[in-house]
């Protein structure tokens, strides 16, 4: 049964959830970290069964780290961002691998490039960096050209070479 | 190649293991993963062999030069002879520079690995600055951490 | 006493067999990329697999976070080299529904033109590759001959054979040049004539049938809640496709004819890309009939001092791999503060690889993957 961009609004709004009306065919809605997995099965219930990416924004200035949580309704065809926003100092939250498989993939790249421990995830070990000693590197306080210039001995702007 | 840029006219061909081969061809960007194979396949070549290093991301680091795992000279890990520079080469430059390689080998200019031999200890200071590294870039000299630096295998 | 060190090593036994260690690696002649599986192995069956990506990881998306909205056009189509031009539309489009503008209708139509065009080069190194994993070689070359074809008609329009960098915010950088389009019309004819040879030699070879049937079998709700998208996803018997479901740049002025099978194994999806090759070349001169005269970019000014205001957004396009998905957040400054990439080959790179890889032989390791279009660099990013 499709389901209307505005009667998903609606439902959602019933719920007290905030919901934003961003594009013909897009929403976002603002998700608190207790009620994200009771909230993902109820749209999983509604027709949203895919599952596209989970990937991180670091706010340093508020000091907190958004987690972005994109499903796509293909009967529906409504593409929904659910954001959740967790400390940066203690940066934890429960796993979803049981609704979706792929999101184990998802939650250790997230892990491995800004630190977020994913609770009840089997192996959060690295998959993309090898013998990595500093902080996690997409962190807004990491300087890559810095780590570059001093590793690797680059020269901006081409240097003399 | 294909027969619009047809290399085995010339008599180059691909070989299946470093064992047969005589020139190896780096080409692009050299990540740090990919250093540490670049380097075991080179010292399995046996002698005399060349190295072909295509594209810019191998003199400075072109493009990715400001990223944290792309290296941005492999002249300090191996020993280099010819250089193509391009974002990518195009075919008919890395054909001409097969053919100066060609000509000089015959003139005798080509000896680059001779050069590894003798400065073996510069060569292996660089790789192991770079693929064994024992504390932190960006922060505070840790405490000898053992387990990180024996964490490759 | 101890083995030596070249040996294979040893890591378990298993009811009085030992179970080795081996890369199916990097340096393997099967392999499409720079990308490893860790495989312990009885004989040649294999037991487990672990991923080892992270060789062409270059952190593009710290790298974006450093550079002008501009400049990061040239950074964007690296990420893919088969299939180049969705990134930039993908990226373009995101931009431009932040800001909240609609580009001219010609050049809506030249991104469609150049998208498919991309597609076609694509199926055609796919198929190679396919070919080239089952030891026939024949069509790898001629194949690769008939993408140069198509590569010089960019290289005449953009200035780049593989990398375009051709899509700006609000367009296209610039119109068509003169006798263009008698040119593609005389290379899609050619291909038209070449596909009868391609399915002589590829599509009607016993060794092929033989080799890949009932080779990955895929269900129809797996290849939902796994996450598959694209032709794996149609091949499946899913009628799903962003151009029809989500449509951007022209497509909403195309009829896109979605194609759909039911078998889900490889050689299903060895069929799919040949049906769906046919249909790209009929799509493409329907575009160029329909294509109308104007303007194709619009006036924002000096690009390089672009403002994006504050706001977010994700958009997405399908590519000849599946979904290529980009969200770009913005805090209203003059460089991008966050760019998320979302890779279509990580669902079977990396998930059906731990359901599909143990029991199968190593020898249809390097087919299996080429089935399934695997292409590392998007893994990595």
């Amino acid at each position: 049964m499709k389901l209307s961009k505005e009667e998903i609004i609606d439902l959602l709004k019933q719920r007290g959830l905030e919901v934003n009306d961003l594009y013909p065919t897009q929403i976002s809605v603002i998700v608190n970290k207790e009620n994200l997995i009771n909230h993902l099965v109820y749209l999983k219930s509604i027709g949203f069964d895919h599952l596209s990416f989970i990937n991180a924004v670091d706010f340093i200035d508020e000091g907190e780290f958004e987690l972005v949580y994109h499903v796509w309704s293909y009967t529906n065809k409504v593409h929904v961002l659910n954001k959740v926003r967790i400390d940066r100092n203690d940066p934890k939250i429960p796993t979803i691998v049981d609704l979706w498989e792929q999101a184990q993939f998802y939650e250790q790249e997230v892990h491995e490039f800004f630190g977020i421990v994913f609770e009840g995830n089997k192996d959060l070990s690295p998959l993309f960096l090898e013998n990595w000693l500093d902080i996690p590197p997409l962190r807004k306080d990491f300087d890559t050209r810095e780590f570059s210039i001093r590793l690797f001995d680059a020269k901006p702007n081409g240097g003399d070479r | 190649m294909t027969s619009r840029w047809d290399v085995e006219r010339f008599g180059i061909g691909p070989m299946a293991t470093p064992r047969q081969a005589d020139v190896l061809l780096v080409t692009g960007y050299v990540s740090l993963k990919t250093l540490k194979r670049i380097i075991r396949t080179y010292e399995q070549m046996p002698e005399p062999k060349w190295v072909l290093a295509f594209g810019s991301c191998t003199v400075n680091g072109g493009i990715y030069w400001d990223s944290y795992n792309t290296i941005t000279n492999l002249a300090e890990y191996i020993p280099v002879d010819i250089t193509v520079s391009g974002c990518m080469p195009r075919p008919e430059a890395v054909m001409d520079a097969l053919q100066t390689l060609m000509k000089m080998i015959q003139s005798g200019e080509a000896g680059a690995y001779k050069k590894y031999k003798e400065n073996y200890e510069y060569y292996k200071a660089n790789q192991d600055r770079v693929l064994r590294k024992t504390y932190p870039i960006l922060g505070e000299k840790l405490i000898q951490n053992e387990e990180a630096a024996t964490s490759i295998e | 006493m101890d083995a030596p060190s070249y040996m294979l090593t040893k890591i378990a036994e298993k009811d009085d067999l030992a179970v080795y260690e081996l890369f199916f690696g990097p340096n393997h002649p099967g392999m499409h990329g720079n990308f490893g599986y860790v495989l312990e192995m009885i004989g040649t069956e294999i037991v487990k697999v672990r991923p080892n990506a992270g060789q062409l990881h270059r952190g593009f998306e710290k790298l974006m976070e450093q550079k002008l909205w501009v400049q990061n056009i040239a950074l964007v189509p690296r990420i893919c080299v088969v299939d180049p031009d969705p990134n930039e539309v993908a990226y373009c489009t995101a931009i431009e529904k932040i800001m909240g503008i609609e580009i001219p209708d010609r050049a809506k139509f030249i991104r469609t033109i150049t998208l498919e065009m991309s597609r076609l080069t694509s199926f055609l190194m796919g198929m190679g590759a396919l070919g080239a994993a089952l030891g026939l070689y024949t069509p790898m070359y001629i194949m690769t001959a008939d993408r140069d074809l198509i590569l010089d008609l960019f290289e005449w329009l953009t200035g780049g054979r593989i990398y375009h960098i051709f899509n700006i915010p609000g367009g296209v950088r610039n119109d068509l040049p003169e006798g263009w389009v008698d040119r593609l019309n005389k290379v899609l004819d050619h291909l038209e004539k070449r596909l009868i040879e391609y399915d002589k030699i590829l599509f009607e070879n016993p060794i092929v049938h033989k080799r890949l049937k009932g080779l990955g079998y895929v269900s129809k709700e797996d290849a939902v809640r796994f996450g598959l998208t694209g032709p794996n996803l149609r091949a499946s018997g899913n009628p799903y496709d962003v151009r029809v479901d989500d449509p951007y740049a022209a497509y909403a002025y195309l009829d896109v004819k979605v194609i759909i099978q039911e078998g889900g194994d490889a050689l299903t999806r060895a069929v799919q890309v040949r049906i769906e090759f046919e249909e790209t070349i009929k799509l493409i001169r329907q575009a160029l009939k329909l294509m109308p005269e104007g303007e194709v970019r619009l006036n924002l000014g000096n690009l390089a001092m672009l403002k994006v205001p504050k706001g977010e957004a994700y958009a997405k396009v399908e590519s000849s791999k599946g979904e290529f998905g980009y969200y770009v957040v913005s805090d209203g400054g003059m460089k991008p503060y966050r760019v998320a990439v979302r890779g279509p080959s990580l669902p079977a790179g990396l998930l059906l690889a731990q359901k599909h890889l143990p029991k199968m032989k190593i020898d249809d390791v390097a087919a299996w993957m080429g089935s399934l279009a695997i292409c590392p660099p998007d893994i990595d990013k």
